[in-house]
């Protein structure tokens, strides 16, 4: 039986209802057990041994609940590059073709996200939220609707096809999994070949399947380090001219590196730590004074570049996807063999990092020879992805003492940090009043936090490059926004159990006490507990004007800023 | 290598020289109005009205913050530079004089009010948010009082350890004496602009003298206590800066409305004896 949504009751002044659970709202209302029973007789399912499964998490379960399957006709779009997704896919009947390379937006038929106009706006003011928080009992159901791009068909087909590399893939092939596991975008558009038939698993169903199934784990997982290396090795800047089949051949020496620990988010506020003691705790990945004897491109975490400077460590600046570190200095080496150089900076894994080390020797024979003499002449620039430690101290606001504050913090994860400029920041509360305005009278932030040289960052969500909150969320409610990327909640199947709140290592989620429409709070009628659901900053993601914390702010104290972009972050320290 | 222009010293070198130009345009205009014997007041009036009805839109904008109508900061800026102009328009409305009708002296003294509480606010806004951070941890002001009676209960039971481990009662009197009274204490919203608290001075004073009376037990929980008078510093100066930067708004707004009203009956009546209207 499909489990419904939880039934209500009310009496007096609270209203009871049934607490929700897991599957309470499923992927899709259209599986049917029967439609199950036909999976698990095919392969890959039927190799399965589903007794290893736990019994409240059948595999029967997991395919009737997190999966769905969807049909798409020749030349649809099933996913676009650049979307955030949160299923991967397995072919049941049919083709698709994967598209190496970035087609125009034109092409992928991206739509503007629908955002209410104006007088929608001017009618909310008119009849504001009487209580905080409610529980609704009709809420958009994101989850049952195809992917981001169905619907929408590859325009020019002819040209696309001549102009770009394909792949095909077809029946029992699994595509998807890199977004759905990594929690980043699409790295390709993949189209209908004729009619396709494909059953969508979103992200929790697949990581209990990889859980308690080992050949598939193993299976997903040689996918994902294959397919991870190729298309990050692709994206790389320094690689782009590159042919296939070079990168294939860079691809085949690259070796996969993890440092640090996985779980950074549980222990890292030492708050009384000192610095050493905090530097001594980063694992070193590359020290200064070393030889470099490979180039290291960051794949995901942050990394913090420091230089010695005296009986201490200073920190130049951090890196972060797409940092790349000691090619200045092999360039050097490879123009100037007789007068080498070491590496100047020491490169320490904040948290953890995983990297792509390609060996000294294939960057020296594949690499810097085919690099055009303008990158050339740029590369000890070119590959930060911010302004170097030296170029900020020098000038900025940003200085070495604000990144140490930044990085200790771990504040560089984030791609919306609230920052207040307190020297300007009068207190006068605008900012978490528009907030509890645009969101059912109660802000999503608490203006306080950490300060340093006058600038706090503030308690609210920062929409992490690693949203580590969503890693265990066993509805898959809190998720990025396929569009944007920023980290929303879907209130109709967060289940209340708290655990994005308890994960997310700066505080930035909190669990609020939910009421019903007529204002009772829900209670569930077996524990007689109030019924909770997590709440935390969703960037005014139906505001067409942007976040209503930036627009409220008289005195151009608060921005929210992407602390890798360290240019756009200088500049509005030194306003 | 030049520094490059701040972006907020840009623009307010830009609104400035706006200003400047629009306030040049209108002393003219104003002199040929006069030359052309037209009704210069009444057109200054509209003016002037106009211009205080659109300051006071700003107010009306907070109400409404998910409307997407310009940034805040925008309207402030808007605000702040209108306000300048608006005096001028004052100025040249009232011949730069002192007028001789009751009702007018009063929305003299009304807008004279405003537009000093105006200046005040933005002297207050921009000067002390820096002190204000650069003097303790910044706190939500509400959460103050709660801090507060926190602070002076880890106090008390301080207090207490040391006279029942030592059985001098040297720290529970002076606590009774001096401390206690300051603890208890919400400070006024002068000790933001003054800075310098006497009731503290003297905190301070007698616990130097009871230092001759303690043993070594009690100095540690002396210095201890110390530490908590310095918190209780900090949240002060806090409490007195948030509350000074919320009172100007007390006198500025409910001044702007009774503005408005009485400047409506003004506008009314001079309509009325002016051009024979109503």
């Amino acid at each position: 039986m499909t489990p419904g949504p939880p039934a209500e009751e009310t009496s007096g002044e609270v209203a009871f209802m049934a607490r929700p659970k897991r599957w309470s709202v499923p992927y899709s209302v259209d599986m049917k057990p029967e439609m199950v029973d036909a999976l698990l007789a095919v392969p890959p399912f039927s190799t399965i041994d589903a007794r290893r499964f736990p019994e409240r998490l059948p595999l029967s379960g997991i395919l009737l609940n997190d999966c769905r399957v969807t049909e798409y006709k020749t030349d649809e779009i099933i996913v676009r590059q650049g979307d955030y997704g949160h299923s991967a896919f397995l072919i049941l009947a049919g083709a698709v073709r994967v598209i190496l390379g970035e087609l125009p937006a034109g092409v992928l038929g991206h739509r503007s996200s629908r955002k209410p106009g104006f007088w929608r706006h001017l009618a909310r003011a008119f009849r504001p939220s009487a209580y905080p928080e409610v529980r609704r009992s009709r809420q958009t159901n994101s989850h049952d609707t195809k992917a981001a791009g169905a619907g929408i068909f590859l325009q020019d087909v002819p040209g696309t096809l001549n102009q770009y590399k394909m792949v095909q893939l077809k029946a029992g092939e699994i595509f998807g999994e890199l977004a759905a596991l990594s929690r980043t975008p699409r790295t390709s558009t993949i189209v209908a070949d004729g009619p396709v038939r494909l059953l969508e698993m979103r992200w929790q169903g697949l990581r209990d399947v990889r859980r308690h199934a080992p050949e598939w784990k193993e299976h997903i997982d040689r996918l994902y380090r294959e397919r991870s290396l190729l298309s990050h090795l692709r994206e790389t800047p320094i690689l782009r001219h590159l042919s296939e089949d070079a990168l294939k051949e860079i691809g085949d020496q690259t070796r996969f590196e993890t440092h640090g620990s996985f779980d950074w988010n549980t222990t890292m506020l030492g708050g009384d730590l000192s610095h050493a003691e905090r530097l001594a705790r980063e694992p070193i990945i590359h020290r200064e004074g070393e030889y470099p004897n490979g180039l290291l491109l960051i794949r995901g975490g942050f990394a913090r570049l420091s230089e010695r400077y005296n009986h201490g460590e200073r920190t130049v600046s951090y890196l972060g996807k797409g940092g790349c570190f000691g090619l200045a200095e092999i360039a050097h080496n490879w123009q100037n063999p007789d007068a080498t150089s070491n590496l100047r900076q020491t490169l320490r894994a904040v948290g953890y990092v995983d990297t792509l080390f390609i060996p000294t020797v294939v960057v020296e024979q594949l690499i810097l020879p085919t690099l055009p003499p303008d990158e050339f002449e740029r590369l000890p620039t070119i590959f930060l992805p911010g302004p170097t430690g030296r170029d900020l101290t020098s000038s900025s606001r940003l200085d070495t003492d604000l990144l140490e504050f930044f990085v200790e913090h771990r504040f560089i994860n984030g791609t919306a940090t609230m920052l207040i400029d307190m020297d300007r920041c009068t207190r006068c509360d605008d900012c978490v009043r528009a907030c509890a305005a645009n969101h059912d009278n109660n802000p999503r932030f608490v203006r306080q936090g950490p300060v340093w040289d006058g600038i706090m960052v503030a308690q609210a969500c920062m929409h992490c490059v690693d949203p580590v909150c969503m890693i265990g969320c066993p509805t898959g409610a809190i998720h990025r926004d396929s569009a944007q990327g920023e980290v929303v909640i879907n209130h109709e199947t967060c289940i209340g159990c708290g655990t994005c709140a308890s994960g997310c290592p700066y505080h930035n989620i909190q669990m609020v006490a939910m009421r019903d429409e007529a204002g009772r709070h829900l209670v569930d009628h077996t524990t007689q507990t109030h019924i909770m659901q997590a709440k935390k900053c969703d960037l005014c993601i139906d505001d067409p004007a942007g976040p209503a914390c930036v627009r409220a702010c008289p005195h151009d104290a608060l921005t929210r800023t992407d602390m890798n972009d360290t240019h756009t972050l200088a500049a509005w320290l030194n306003r | 290598m030049a520094k490059p222009i701040r972006l907020l010293i840009y623009r307010r070198l830009a609104a400035g020289i706006g200003l400047a130009v629009f306030a040049t345009a209108l002393i003219f205009l104003h002199g040929m109005l006069r030359v052309a014997l037209q009704p210069a007041g009444l057109y200054t009036g509209v003016v002037l009205y106009a211009l205080i009805i659109a300051l006071t839109l700003f107010n009306a904008r907070k109400k409404f913050p998910f409307l997407p109508l310009w940034r805040a900061s925008t309207w402030m800026q808007f605000h702040i530079y209108t306000g300048w102009l608006t005096v001028l328009v004052f100025l040249l409305h009232t011949n730069w004089s002192w007028p001789h009708g009751t009702m007018e002296q009063i929305l003299e003294v009304l807008f004279i009010l405003v537009a000093l509480s105006g200046v005040l606010g933005l002297l207050i806004s921009r000067w002390l948010p820096s002190r204000m951070t650069r003097s303790g941890e910044p706190i939500v002001y509400e959460r103050i009082p709660a801090l507060r009676v926190q602070l002076r209960e880890h106090i008390e039971s301080r207090v207490q350890q040391g006279e029942e481990a030592t059985g001098s009662s040297s720290l529970s009197d002076f606590y009774v004496g001096h401390l206690r009274a300051y603890l208890d204490r919400k400070p006024g919203w002068w000790l933001a602009l003054v800075g310098v608290d006497p009731v503290l001075l003297r905190v301070h004073r007698e616990m130097q003298a009871l230092q001759r009376y303690l043993n070594p037990d009690e100095q540690v929980i002396a210095r201890e206590l110390e530490e908590c008078i310095e918190a209780k510093r900090d949240l002060d100066y806090q409490y007195a800066g948030n509350r000074l930067l919320k009172l100007w708004l007390f006198v500025h707004i409910p001044l702007t409305y009774s503005l408005i009203i009485l400047g409506l009956v003004h506008g009314c009546l001079a309509m009325r004896y002016t051009l024979g209207w109503f």
